[in-house]
Order: C-alpha cells, then sequence, then structure tokens
C-alpha cells in the first residue's frame, strides 16, 4: 500500500463535511473495510485519506430499528446483525438471506450494509493490477476476448461485470428506500432514494454502477411495512457451497400478489428486474406452466458471452428455485 | 539496473512529511497542519474528526487479556501487529484476502480475518488470539477435542479453526454438525481435516460422536491410538513454522515476477521505488520472459509496508506477447492432430488390427485442468549469514537437501550452517529443495549482513512455486463382447510449463491387452510442474476409471463386474466387494440416469495403487538416566505425523509409556532423514527407528546388567546404569521392512442437481491398503485427507488462464476453489492390513489417486451423461445434460 493518512469520523456529519471538502479520488471512505482493504492490499486504490466511518456503528441493539415507515437499518449494521435479527428474519427473509448467503462468517461480522451496497466489482482483470481495463481509465474490456465465465449475460454495455452485493436483490425486492447524506449550507443535508432506482448502468465505464454523488453517503435504508410478509426469498447458487460469489441468485417478494418484484443477481451490471415476468405472474396462481414461461421470458433477452451460456441456464433456474420459495413463504 | 541504498536502522521512520503529505491531499479547510503530535491520536481540522499518520502512531488495545501498546503504521492490519509485533504468530497470513480463515482472531467477541481489519480499527478493542484461549497448560475444551480426534496435519490452518469454533460455541453451546459446518466455511484446510474437526468441535460441545470413522476389516491392528504428540502445539498456536520466525534486525525480500505468459518490461520507476524510505535493494531485470511468473527480480527492504509500497511505485509497465495458453493448438502446431497415427508395424499394426475386428470400439478424449499445490504455509526462507557461520529456516519436505543448498546459497561449509523445519504448513510435492525464496534470502543475508525473511504472497504461490500438469488423453480401445479391452491406443498429452514433466499414468492398473501408447509433453507459458501428491497419477486414473466405466457402459455390463475381469489385484478384488457394501453399489441407479427428479443420486468406482519405496533414514535415540527418551530424525513432519510414528514405534519396540518420549524432528542437528517424496518417510523412519530401539535395548542391558523386557524393567535398568545418559543410532533394518504395494478402491456417492448442474459428493467409502498402521487417527487422517484433496480436484480446482495473455485469473484462494467444510461428504476410510506384517506402507499419496475417478463416474451414473474433463463444473454438467437432451 501507497502511505495514507487514516482519518476516523465521528459523525456522518463529519465525515460528510470532510467528503465535501475534498477532491474525489483523494479520499476513500470506508465503513467494514472488507472491500477497502482488498482493493488497498492490490494497489487498486491510493488515496491519501482514509475516512473511517467504522467507528459510527451503533450498539447491536440499535443496528436495526423499527418505526412506522417499516424496519430501519443503520448503513453500518453488519450483514450478521441484520441476518439474525428477528424481526428481518420474520417479516424480510429475503432479506435475511440476502445478508446470510454472501461470504464468510468472519467476513459477514464486518462487513456493513452500506459497504455491501457499494462494493466494487469482482471481474477477476478489474481486480487484478496487471490489467488496465476500461473500467480502470484503459482502452478494452480484457473480459470480451478473455475469459468471461463469470461475466454478465443481461444488459452490459462496453463493461461486462456482474453486480456483486449479494444483498441488494433482496433489498430491491422488499422495495426498501436508502437515506443519503451529504454536507451542504454547513450542515447534514438528507435526500431518500429508493433502492429500486439506486443502480444504473453507467455511461462511462469508470462510474459506478449506482447514484452516489462523491460527496454523499448512505445514512440508512428503510425496509417499509408494505413489503412484509413471509411470502419473499432470496436463492444462490454457487460452485462451491462453504463460501463462493454467486453464478446467479435470485430474489422474489410475492407479499403482495398484485405487484410482485423479482430480482436476478451476479448475472448483470446491476441488479437485473424483471419487469416482465413481474407483470407475467401478477394476480396469478403460479402453476408449473406458469413458471417454465416465467423462465422463459426471463432469459429471452440474455446475451451470453464466449464463456458463460450456462449462467443464462442458472439464471431460469434460479427464478424457479426463488419464486416456489417465496410462494411456499418462509 | 540495481539501485541498492546502503542499510539502515529499521527503526527509522517514514520520512514522508506530513506538511507535504496533506498539501497534496487537497483538502481544504481540513488542511491545516498541526506540527507535532502528542503521543495519542487528538482531533483536529473539521470538528468530529481524529486523524492518524501518514506515519507511525501510536495504539493502545487488549490482547488475551493484556493492556498493550504498539506503534502502528496506518497501513498494518490487525494481523500484520500480533505477528510481527506482539509475536503473537498463531494466527496465520494464509491469503491475505478475507478467503482462508487463518488469520482468525475475536475482535470485541465476535470472529474477524485480521489480515482485513486495520489495526487501527482495532484500537481501543479487545482482542483474542489463538494463543489467549488456554489458560497455562489447561487446554481450552476445542483444543483438547481437536487433539484428541486428531483434528489437525500440517496445523498451519488450525488456529483459525480454533478460533472459529470457539466463537460457535459462545454463541451456540450445543451446535449440530451442520452449525459448525458453516461456522467454519470460511475456513480452508489444505490437508483435508475437516471431518475430524467438525467431529471435535462437536465433542467439545459435549455433543456425543464417535471418535473416528470406525475401520471395520477386523485384521486391522493398531499399535497406538495415542494423540498426534505435536498436536498440543498446533492447537495453542505455539508450533513455529518458517513464516513464524522473527529475528532482530530482520529485514524482508520479496521476489518479483512477470505477470503474463510471454512479456518484456517496458517501463519501470526504479528511482521510486528505490526512494521508498527503507528500501535496501532493487533488482529488476529486462528479457523477455517466457511465463506467467517467471521471477524477474526482487526487492529488499526493512519492512513489509516498505516492501510493498517499493512493489507498487516501480509499476512495472510490460510489453505483452503471445502466450502459449491453448494446449490443443500447441498440439497441432508441433506435433500434428491428436491422436496420432498408429505406427504400421509392432504395436501399432497389432492395435490397428484388432480396432478393425473388435466387437466394440471406444474411442474418448478426457482432459484434465492444471492444480497447483496450495500449501497453506507458502514457500518461506529465512536466513542469517552471521559470517562465520549460518542458519536457515525453510519451509521444506526435505530438511537434508536444503542443508547442502544452504550452505552452497551462504558460501559456507556445510558444518557451519543449520537448516531448521521443525513445522511445516504442508508441501505436498511442492518443497523439496530451499527453491528460490531460500536462495535470495540466503544471498541478501550475506549481502546485507542481516537476517533476511523471504515469504512468497499467495499470488506468487500459485503462479510459480509448481503444479499438477494439466493433461489431454486420447484412448481408443478394441472390446469384446463383454466389454473386456483387448487392444488400443493411448496417447498422453502432458499441459505444463518449462521443462514438462506432464505425464499421466494411463493406462495403469487395468489389464487392456497391447497398448499402442505415445506421449507428447507441452511446455505452456506457466509455471513448471512438480511433483505433486501421486505424480501423474489422479490425472491418469480419472481417465482410465472414466473410460472403464464407458467400456462397460457400451457392452451393457455393470462397472463392477468388469472391474473384477480386468483387475488382477487380490487386494482389491475383495476390497470391491466390501466397498460395494458400504456404499450401497446394488441400488445404484441402472441403466446410468435411471433416477427421476431434480435431484439424482449416483455412485462410481475408481481404483490406485502404489509401488513401495524406500528413503534413507537413520534415528538417533538419546536415553536418560530418568528413563526418559529423546528419538531425533533429520526427516520433517509436514502433517503426516512422523514425529507422532517416530515415538509410537520406539514405545511399541521398548514396551515404555509414549508419554517417556520426546520426538524432533526437521534439524539439519539430527541424524538424517529422508526428504518426504514418494511416501517413503514412515515406511523408512519406522525401520530405522524399531532398529533404534532395539540398540538402545542392547546397550541399556550391558550398561546396567540387567535384562530389559518392558516398561518397568527398562526404568530399573535406567536408574540403575552408570552414565546419566547414552546415545545410540539406528538405520535401516529390513527385518522391519513392509512388503507389498498399497492398494486402494474408492467408492463415491453424489447428487446431482439437474436444473443447476451442481454436483454434491454425499459419500466417499475409501479402502486403503496401508501395512501396519501405526497409529489410527493418523493414518485415517491421510486418508481421509487424500479423498478431500481428491474431490476439490474433481469438482472445484483449476489453474486458469487469461487466453490472450496467459495471466492466471485466479491466483487467490477466492476463485482457486479449494472444497471447504460444506462441500465435504461423509468419508469412510477403511484401513486395509493383512497378516501380522510389521511393515509400515505408503499411505501419503494412494488416497488422492482414485477419487477423482470415482466421482466423475458416479456423476455419470447419476445424470446419464458423462463430463470428461476437470474440474466437473455446473457449467459442464450442464453442458453434458443438454447433449443428452436434457433430463428425462
Ligand atoms: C472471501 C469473500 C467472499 C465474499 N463473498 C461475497 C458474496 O458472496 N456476496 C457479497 O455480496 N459480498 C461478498 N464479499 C464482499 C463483502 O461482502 C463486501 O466487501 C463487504 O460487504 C463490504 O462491506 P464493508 O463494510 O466492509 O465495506 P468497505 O470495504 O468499507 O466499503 C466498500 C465500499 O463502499 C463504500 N461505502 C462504505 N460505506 C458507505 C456508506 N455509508 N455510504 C456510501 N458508500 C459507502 C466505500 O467507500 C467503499 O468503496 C466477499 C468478500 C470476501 C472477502
Ligand atoms: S468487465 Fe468491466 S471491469 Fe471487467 S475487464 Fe471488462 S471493463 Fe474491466
Ligand atoms: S489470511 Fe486472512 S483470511 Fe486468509
Ligand atoms: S492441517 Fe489444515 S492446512 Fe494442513
Amino acid at each position: 500500500m501507497i502511505p495514507y493518512e487514516f482519518v476516523s469520523a465521528r459523525s456522518f456529519e463529519a465525515a460528510a463535511q470532510l467528503l465535501a471538502e475534498s477532491r474525489r479520488g483523494d479520499v476513500l471512505l470506508k465503513a467494514g473495510g472488507i472491500d477497502v482493504v482488498d482493493r488497498l492490499k492490490e494497489g487498486l486504490d491510493r488515496p491519501k485519506v482514509i475516512l473511517n466511518i467504522r467507528g459510527l456503528r451503533p450498539a447491536r441493539a440499535d443496528a436495526i430499528r423499527s418505526g412506522d415507515a417499516g424496519l430501519t437499518i443503520h448503513a453500518l449494521a453488519t450483514l450478521t446483525e441484520i441476518n439474525e435479527n428477528e424481526a428481518v428474519r420474520r417479516d424480510f427473509p429475503a432479506v435475511a438471506a440476502g445478508t446470510r448467503k454472501p461470504a464468510t462468517p468472519q467476513v459477514r461480522n464486518v462487513a456493513t450494509l452500506a459497504g455491501n451496497l457499494c462494493q466494487k466489482p469482482r471481474c477477476w482483470y478489474y481486480r487484478s493490477l496487471d490489467f488496465r481495463c476500461l473500467k480502470k481509465g484503459g482502452d478494452r474490456c480484457y473480459s470480451v476476448a478473455g475469459d468471461n465465465r463469470y461475466h454478465a449475460v443481461f444488459g452490459a454495455g462496453a463493461c461486462h461485470i456482474v453486480a456483486p452485493s449479494s444483498a441488494a436483490p433482496s433489498l430491491i425486492a422488499c422495495g426498501a428506500v436508502l437515506r443519503i447524506g451529504r454536507f451542504a449550507d454547513g450542515k447534514l443535508t438528507e435526500r431518500t432514494l429508493p433502492i429500486a432506482d439506486f443502480y444504473r448502468v453507467p455511461t462511462n465505464p469508470q462510474d459506478d454502477e449506482w447514484q452516489l454523488g462523491h460527496d454523499e453517503l448512505i445514512l440508512d435504508v428503510t425496509l417499509p411495512t408494505s413489503a412484509a410478509g413471509r411470502h419473499s426469498a432470496y436463492v444462490e447458487l454457487k460452485e462451491k457451497q462453504s463460501f463462493d460469489w454467486a453464478m446467479a441468485s435470485c430474489a422474489v417478494n410475492l407479499n403482495d400478489r398484485a405487484a410482485p418484484r423479482i430480482v436476478l443477481g451476479a448475472v448483470a451490471p446491476i441488479p437485473w428486474r424483471l419487469p416482465k415476468v413481474e407483470q407475467l405472474i401478477a394476480g396469478q396462481k403460479l402453476t408449473d406452466a406458469l413458471i417454465a414461461e416465467a423462465r422463459r421470458a426471463a432469459v429471452a433477452d440474455a446475451r451470453p458471452m464466449t464463456h458463460n451460456g450456462y449462467k443464462v441456464t442458472l439464471a431460469g433456474a434460479v427464478l424457479e428455485h426463488a419464486l416456489r420459495a417465496a410462494d411456499e413463504g418462509a | 539496473m540495481s539501485s541498492a541504498r546502503p542499510p539502515r536502522d529499521p527503526h527509522s521512520t517514514s520520512d514522508v512529511s506530513r506538511r507535504g503529505f496533506l498539501k497534496g491531499a487537497g483538502i481544504a479547510a481540513a488542511g491545516t497542519v498541526l506540527a507535532a503530535r502528542s503521543a495519542l491520536a487528538q482531533s483536529e481540522g473539521p470538528p468530529g474528526l481524529t486523524r492518524h499518520g501518514p506515519g507511525p502512531t501510536p495504539i493502545e488495545l487488549t490482547v488475551n487479556g493484556a493492556a498493550q501498546r504498539a506503534t502502528v503504521d496506518p497501513r498494518a492490519t490487525l494481523l500484520d501487529v500480533l505477528r510481527d509485533q506482539l509475536n503473537l504468530t498463531g494466527p496465520k497470513e494464509v491469503c491475505a484476502r478475507g478467503s482462508c480463515g487463518g488469520c482468525n482472531v475475536m475482535l470485541d467477541g465476535v470472529v474477524v480475518n485480521s489480515c482485513m481489519t486495520l489495526a487501527l480499527d482495532a484500537a481501543g478493542a479487545k482482542v483474542k488470539t489463538v494463543e489467549g484461549l488456554a489458560a497455562g497448560d489447561q487446554l481450552d475444551p476445542v483444543q483438547s477435542a481437536l487433539c484428541k480426534h486428531d483434528g489437525l496435519q500440517c496445523g498451519y490452518c488450525t488456529p483459525g479453526f480454533v478460533v472459529a469454533i470457539r466463537s460457535l460455541l459462545d454463541r451456540n453451546p450445543k451446535p449440530t454438525a451442520a452449525d459448525v459446518r458453516e461456522a467454519c466455511s470460511g475456513n480452508i484446510c489444505r490437508c483435508g481435516t475437516y471431518p475430524k474437526v467438525i467431529e471435535a468441535a462437536l465433542t467439545a460441545a459435549g455433543v456425543q460422536v464417535a471418535v473416528g470413522n470406525v475401520a471395520d476389516n477386523a485384521s486391522v491392528c493398531i499399535e497406538s491410538e495415542g494423540g498426534r504428540l505435536d498436536a498440543p502445539q498446533k492447537v495453542t498456536g505455539r508450533a513455529r513454522y518458517t513464516t513464524d520466525v522473527n529475528l532482530p534486525r530482520m529485514a524482508f525480500a520479496q521476489i518479483l515476477y512477470c505477470p503474463f505468459g510471454r512479456a518484456t518490461v517496458k517501463s519501470a520507476d526504479r528511482d521510486a521505488a528505490a526512494a521508498v524510505p527503507g528500501v535496501l535493494e532493487v533488482v529488476l531485470n529486462e528479457k523477455e520472459f517466457k511465463y506467467c511468473g517467471q521471477p524477474c527480480g526482487h526487492i529488499a527492504a526493512e519492512t513489509r509496508h516498505a516492501l510493498d509500497e517499493a512493489r507498487l511505485r516501480l509499476n512495472v509497465q510490460w510489453e505483452i506477447g503471445t502466450p502459449v495458453v491453448d494446449p490443443v493448438a500447441e498440439h497441432q502446431a508441433r506435433h500434428g492432430p491428436i491422436p496420432p497415427e498408429l505406427k504400421k508395424s509392432g504395436a501399432g499394426e497389432k492395435v490397428t488390427a484388432a480396432l478393425g475386428d473388435a466387437r466394440h470400439v471406444v474411442e474418448r478424449v478426457y482432459q484434465t485442468q492444471i492444480q497447483t499445490h496450495a500449501c497453506l504455509e507458502p514457500h518461506a526462507a529465512v536466513a542469517d549469514h552471521r559470517g562465520e557461520e549460518g542458519e536457515m529456516w525453510v519451509s521444506t519436505q526435505a530438511n537434508i537437501v536444503i542443508h547442502g543448498e544452504a550452505a552452497n546459497a551462504m558460501k559456507l561449509d556445510r558444518s557451519k550452517v543449520r537448516t531448521h523445519c521443525e513445522f511445516v504448513g504442508g508441501g505436498f510435492g511442492s518443497k523439496f529443495g530451499i527453491d528460490a525464496e531460500g536462495r535470495l534470502a540466503a544471498e541478501l543475508s550475506r549481502k546485507f549482513s542481516r537476517p533476511i525473511k523471504v515469504v512468497n504472497n499467495r499470488k506468487r504461490e500459485h503462479l510459480d512455486t509448481g503444479c499438477r500438469p494439466g493433461s489431454i488423453q486420447y484412448m481408443k480401445f478394441a472390446a469384446g463382447e463383454d466389454g473386456v479391452p483387448s487392444a488400443g491406443q493411448v496417447h498422453v498429452v502432458g499441459v505444463s510449463g518449462l521443462g514438462g514433466g506432464g505425464d499421466a499414468s494411463n493406462p495403469d492398473h487395468y489389464e487392456f491387452g497391447e497398448v499402442a501408447r505415445t506421449f507428447s509433453d507441452l511446455d505452456l507459458s506457466v509455471g513448471h510442474s512438480r511433483p505433486m501428491r501421486a505424480p501423474g497419477k489422479p490425472q491418469g486414473m480419472f481417465a482410465v476409471d472414466s473410460f472403464v466405466d464407458e467400456l462397460a457402459e457400451t457392452a451393457g455390463v455393470d462397472p463392477l463386474v468388469l472391474r473384477k475381469s480386468i483387475d488382477s489385484n487380490r487386494t482389491r478384488k475383495r476390497m470391491y466387494e466390501i466397498g460395494a457394501e458400504r456404499i450401497g453399489w446394488a441400488s445404484r441407479p441402472k441403466p446410468d440416469g435411471a433416477g427421476t427428479g431434480r435431484f439424482r443420486r449416483g455412485v462410481g468406482v475408481g481404483v490406485s495403487n502404489w509401488g513401495n519405496g524406500q528413503g534413507n533414514a537413520s534415528v538417533g535415540i538419546h536415553v536418560h538416566r530418568d528413563g526418559t527418551v529423546k528419538v531425533l530424525c533429520g526427516t520433517q513432519d509436514i502433517g503426516t505425523g512422523v514425529k507422532t510414528l517416530l515415538a509410537d514405534v520406539v514405545a511399541d519396540q521398548l514396551k515404555i509409556d509414549r508419554a517417556r518420549i520426546t520426538a524432533l524432528t526437521g534439524s539439519s542437528e539430527y541424524p538424517p532423514g529422508p526428504p518426504s517424496g514418494g511416501s517413503v518417510t514412515s515406511r523408512s523412519v519406522a525401520p530405522a527407528a524399531r532398529d533404534a530401539a532395539e540398540k538402545a535395548r542392547a546397550k541399556l542391558a550391558e550398561l546396567s546388567g540387567m535384562e530389559v523386557t518392558d516398561g518397568e524393567s527398562w526404568i530399573a535398568a535406567c536408574r540403575k546404569m552408570g552414565e546419566e545418559s547414552f546415545s545410540v543410532v539406528g538405520s535401516f533394518n529390513k527385518a522391519y521392512w513392509g512388503k507389498g504395494g498399497s492398494e486402494a478402491v474408492q467408492f463415491a456417492e453424489v447428487e446431482v442437481d439437474t436444473h443447476t448442474g451442481i454436483v454434491r459428493v454425499t459419500k466417499v467409502v475409501a479402502l486403503q491398503a496401508c501395512g501396519r498402521p501405526v497409529n489410527r487417527l493418523t493414518a485415517e487422517n491421510q486418508v481421509i485427507g487424500g479423498v478431500i484433496q481428491g474431490v476439490s480436484y474433481a469438482l472445484f480446482e483449476e489453474k486458469i488462464l487469461d487466453p490472450v495473455t496467459g495471466a492466471m485469473l485466479n491466483p487467490n484462494l477466492e476463485q482457486y476453489k479449494i472444497l471447504g467444510p460444506s462441500d465435504c461428504p461423509e468419508i469412510i476410510p477403511i484401513l486395509w492390513a493383512e497378516g501380522d506384517d510389521l511393515g509400515v506402507r505408503a499411505i501419503g499419496e494412494p488416497p488422492v489417486v482414485p477419487t477423482a475417478g470415482a466421482v466423475a463416474n458416479a456423476i455419470a451414473n447419476a445424470i446419464g451423461a458423462r463430463v470428461r474433463s476437470l474440474p466437473i463444473s455446473p457449467a459442464k454438467v450442464l453442458a453434458a445434460l443438454a447433449e443428452r437432451g436434457g433430463v428425462a
């Protein structure tokens, strides 16, 4: 690593102020640090300052609060705290699974929700210092002529990453709303954004796949009561069962049968919502025939690369498994 | 080309000026620079911020109950501070990226990867390491259960498991096996000890479990069921491996390497690298590099941070050439198509004739991947050249070899050089010399007159410390009505790095009749191959056992029936019977793929055998007046349990209590013992130990004038002898030599998810001939470990090369996938002993051989479609199913 100054914030406001007063790229925000330390070790990021907000982690009891709007999860709640929370398990089984399946117990004890949502992609060309690809300001995407077995089969532009976050699909399926803060007019100001609108494939591959100014940070995430119920599920398919990245995943929320929400993970540069499938099954009973049709509809616009055709099959399979699991209920 | 700087005081700190640093940071309002800083961090700039660094900064934390102060670089991880500053070397740096659990510690009561935790994040926190779990000699129940169940081999991963399990039991005192698997799912053990670890965790929780898997072969004779001798050191983190050696004034060096299959250096910023404070030397060669991982220079520095910073500042830019990565294309270009044409004479002619009028002709091509050894302890060396004499610590499986190499590298007489490898974190065939790491450490230690430590990072470890070569294996045989082959062609293509060595043992073990065999070795642009646990065999037997099943399928006969008619080995013929019964062969789907539903069960079989070689061994015994015995052998214990074996054999021969015996290995000061290769260590050391024990008994009788027959007379005689102590050396003695081979048969049961292609190996019955198992626990552990590596090879592991640049794309433990606890089948080891043979037979290597073939056959049995290429990934299973026309 290149030397950096380590600055710990004692409040979101202080953190936001430092971000506001610094140039993009100079300061790297760090929560649990699982992703940040990985990038620092590889030498991908060489910030002048690490802005540490890990110290803002609330006490375990305060990490998740229940209120009028629903369940509010602190940005720095760890994945473990979320998936062990009674209310989350009961009312948002998809979110419980989306924070229990990823990574390892040790990682989940440290990884925060906001960090999970804003982690950088795991494309192996991106993660290696040896390749200066489009996303790092280079002139090509190495995955196209290279080995793309784990790359995107949907929605890719010039860059073919898959969205890495395991938590995101179920948060989208459960209609979560982000509270985002920045320092303006001498204080922390806030805006809210449905997480369904948070992820966008950027025109410039160097930009992030999410909508956040360089001076903004996520404060918390609210799961609305309207989306609560037994009928949500999240399923991941992995090559290896003892920690692995998903080859394909799917979150489904059927609590409102008239307006189901279905999101695939690990198959596109962003969590991949399936509006056509949602329309297809809205208000319907999930018969085998309907599920088969849903599978076909889901992958109709898939565009596999040279090594990842199998992921199209998996996308259909994981959709079916998640649909059935949500239908049955937790 | 080398920019050297004079050695500097190791304790000097970074001279990056804080002022210049902050100015560059462009933090407007925060840019007020404070001059001197108080001892502890303080707030400045915008309110609500606490600043540290960039230079060293003091922290306080509680470690294992004691308050500690340390001055840390803000870049330091908690692991760095524990290992390098507090000398707590129980937690290990294995992957350094959060993927293996080797560095597990508890931070404020929860288990975390200390390699991914910055030290500053632990400021003020309570840290508990493996060293803090035992109270004095009183082991934590998790630790004693691991000793009891032998939940460890080399022990390098063990501290990480101990902490993970302790943390589980703190939260959940009565876990199920599934809970344990889940809690350990972020831990990797390369030796494959998971089943024993899980048993141990349940025992520690007071949940009833059977100890070990019961070997139900009545003729098994066991000398000792005592635990592994050095287990207590391993479970407490006290065992010191080469990577744990810290010496005063020690500096560090790292080998630089070319990351692409073929490349030349376009540019590099040597000055910037050399200017990093603490850097001793930067050397970068310029020529065309021909494989991914080829060394191209090195950096030496006083701290690991400086080393790492210099690597980044060096900023080597490469001109990438065209690597050789496609074996099929390379074969075509160099040797023509696969297969080559059969010769018109000799075997070729006979085979052509047989193929012409055969009842069945079966023609198949199998492919295997490149596997890396991935020892959890990377190649590592510490050299301390002190002018007249020198000392080296090397992570090696050939202490006897490295002693001479160390002396040469240090340019000292052998008698002036001592070498050590008391604990070794796995070798698997990749550690037979001091290697590039040892040579560099020796050279730099001589040059800079200070100890030098060279420890590979995980990437270099994957790239260039050896591998099991890949292969393409073409087989075409003529067979009769009953599937029995009469003649055929085999062409093996070895897929390895420069220097070749890629042959696979095909055909092997079965009678195939007349075989026209050819072999061509391809040098790809990858790190060279090295022997890896049963070199040539797992890849060969994957193809051979798959092919036998395909012959059986073609002829419509049961694969076990066919095996019995083409396998003349008497032991295996009996193993087939017992194994088939234990796995439930009779209920396997018939024909292949006959099951229904999403999940399909299948059963398959594979075989091996192992010749029994002999290594040169001598064993020294010191006998003391108090009746205690020290047994010394200059071999090394890479996890197989040689120390335990020495103690067990001597105890058995002298009929004394094992508690009286201390056994030591891993030093050039002990009588020479064999390298750990070819599975000869135990079988060569055991006869020498018996011989030494007999000599000790004779000598004691002579000195004491008493007859020494058992433990009691032993002690009485020791008291009576005139001397304080005496020594004897035993050597190879034919009377104790094990005869016969080490046959193995394995049956695997799998469950295939036909929706996703995901395969779970649910059970493996592993029958293993072993002569006389000296210690049941360690012997079973070897078999279990072999099976686990075999399953890992069959399903997951693969060195993935970029087709364009030849770079290894998964040089880590995250995408280089090694089987973990949740993927581990139930394994039933059956130690097969025959007669009253006192000898020990080879069991280190044979159990890794049959597994991939057995698994592949079980998958084919389950789904009625065959994957002929390793690893058998979901993608390949889905492709095979699609080719068959989907599932019924
Ligand atoms: C072996 C291994 C396996 C893994 N497997 C999985 C997996 O299967 N699925 C999965 O989802 N993840 C997986 N991960 C990744 C891991 O879950 C993420 O790295 C982790 O969740 C990141 O959280 P963090 O708090 O450590 O983030 P940090 O590393 O601290 O930050 C990550 C990014 O988020 C930004 N950030 C952090 N907090 C905020 C905030 N409040 N507002 C705005 N931006 C913020 C940071 O600036 C940074 O760029 C794995 C990691 C490892 C090591
Ligand atoms: S997929 Fe994106 S991140 Fe990966 S190599 Fe291509 S451009 Fe880079
Ligand atoms: S060394 Fe920390 S997880 Fe592997
Ligand atoms: S005992 Fe686990 S890696 Fe060797």
